[in-house]
């Protein structure tokens, strides 16, 4: 589904590599959690697959397409760590924009995007959103074009814990629905709870990669204090 | 398809942000200078004054237009969390750029189109005559304000908010100013006489769409100044576009 090759990766303003030589190939079909600490490499990575940024070296490919070719942008979905908004828009409007830009049907088809949109007003502009129907909105967007990968970035951050089963829950319901998951996150509970595959990075190098069945809470609770006190 | 789709989603925000109300203050404007027009004692001018004040008002405004509805069309898209997930799932860089930019000229074209409107209404009503050297003047707004925001685009993509309205106000006012360029080596005196007499041909002269005193005093102006200024618009909104794009292209999003 995703292979990386001999990535080589630094900012422009930055003096020190993030990523060198950086190898990982995930399977599909799949939901991969990407954990780390902060700082660790998660989003730069996820904003390389994603091409919002170009690697200096190396080679991405996804789901046998280069990163950033239209043929791929035709069968992913993004969902960013802040909701996508257009608080001039309702629901309606909203889900048509980017049904139309993705060239999908404008009727919402899908069960579990429907189910996520039963409960809000089309009439009701964005602007008067709640964040949790925010969030439900924009996971209902994901599945306008029946995306065969699914990139989420932090989809829990900032949310109360309520909140946060309900991502929970709107995962897994994409899980069901056999979507192939790549989720950035440094929530362990959450990555326990949802993953089949957990991808421990710092400071851009992998750590760990590992089947969700082969590990559990305290293992990956000890990389994780190991990574601590080699910072410190 | 997608390139009108986000075209038409901007200028839905723009109009939603308001837009519209600044054609209020543009009656307004347009109100005192009929009156100031009316008070004026020289009643055979009376309405090439109107013009001249109306034509001034145009241009004013379509600067004003560009830069309310371009500066910001990057950084609404950046805030709202939208540029990141457009450009990497649903079109490429190239096909954001034009989009955002069609967005706003189309929103200023509305604009341009009200107060043009509101200028032929005017005329008519008040002072009952509508000459058709009017609608030269507003064929050669839409070019100034097609290249205004290019111009304005590029200075907020290339730049911070501040350097870009820095950025923009200086090529403006040396877009004013570079037809005395040709008269440079008259005055001052310089080696390379043809080359700087022809170099303001080159520099971005928006004194090219200041013809209205020719307009109002009645001198034909012919077909091919307008065929040559609708290239010229063309040419550098063209290029500002271009840069925005190659500049987009090589942003990384942190």
């Amino acid at each position: 589904m995703i292979n990386i090759e001999s990535l080589y990766f630094c900012y422009e303003d930055a003096e020190t590599t993030l990523f060198d030589n950086l190898n990982l190939v995930i399977e599909a079909n799949k939901t991969l959690v990407l954990l780390g600490p902060n700082g660790a490499g998660k989003t730069s990575l996820l904003r390389l697959l994603l091409n919002l940024s170009k690697p200096q070296l190396g080679k991405i490919q996804i789901l046998g397409f280069p990163s950033g070719s239209e043929e791929l942008q035709r069968q992913i979905a993004f969902l960013s760590e802040q909701p996508t908004r257009y608080d001039f828009l309702n629901l309606s409007q909203y889900l048509k924009f980017f049904a139309t830009m993705n060239q999908a049907s404008v009727e919402v088809e899908n069960p579990q995007a429907k189910d996520l949109i039963a409960n809000i007003d089309p009439s009701i502009p964005m602007k008067n959103y709640s964040k949790g129907m925010m969030q439900r909105l924009n996971f209902a967007r994901l599945l306008l074009n029946d995306p065969q990968l699914i990139f989420l970035d932090e989809p829990s951050t900032g949310l109360d814990p309520i909140g946060h089963l309900k991502i929970e829950e709107m995962v897994k319901g994409l899980k069901q629905q056999n979507k192939s998951i790549f989720l950035n996150t440094h929530n362990l509970d959450f990555a326990l709870n949802v993953a089949d595959e957990i991808v421990i990075m710092n400071r851009g190098k992998i750590i760990l990669q590992v089947d969700r069945g082969d590990t559990n809470r305290k293992a990956l609770q000890e990389v994780f204090l190991n990574l601590e006190s080699e910072r410190s | 398809m997608k390139i009108w789709q986000l075209a038409k989603v901007t200028i839905f925000e723009n109009i939603a942000a308001r837009m519209l109300l600044s054609n209020i203050f543009f009656l307004i404007c347009l109100l005192v200078l009929v009156a100031f027009v009316q008070d004026s004692k020289e009643e055979f001018n009376r309405y090439k004054l109107f013009l001249d004040g109306s034509f001034s008002l145009i241009m004013f405004f379509n600067l004003f237009f560009a830069m309310m509805t371009s500066f910001s069309l990057l950084e609404s898209d950046r805030v709202n969390h939208r540029i990141t997930v457009l450009i990497s799932t649903y079109m490429n860089r190239d096909q954001y750029i034009f989009g955002k930019f069609l967005g706003g000229f189309f929103s200023s074209m509305i604009n341009l189109v009200i107060i043009c409107i509101l200028v032929s209404i005017t005329s008519l009503l008040i002072f009952n005559q509508h000459p058709n050297y009017i609608i030269y003047n507003y064929f050669v707004s839409v070019l100034e304000l097609m290249m205004f925001v290019s111009l304005v685009f590029f200075c907020s993509l290339a730049f911070s908010r501040f350097m870009g309205v820095m950025s923009f106000l200086f090529i403006f006012i040396l877009g004013h100013f570079t037809y005395y360029i040709k008269y440079y080596t008259r005055v001052v005196g310089t080696g390379y006489p043809e080359l700087v007499e022809n170099l303001y041909l080159l520099l971005p002269n928006f004194e090219y769409f200041g013809i209205k005193n020719q307009l109002i005093a009645g001198k034909l102006i012919p077909p091919s100044y307008f065929v040559a200024l609708l290239l010229f618009s063309l040419a550098w909104s063209t290029l500002f576009l271009l840069v925005s794009q190659i500049i987009f292209s090589r942003k990384s999003f942190q």
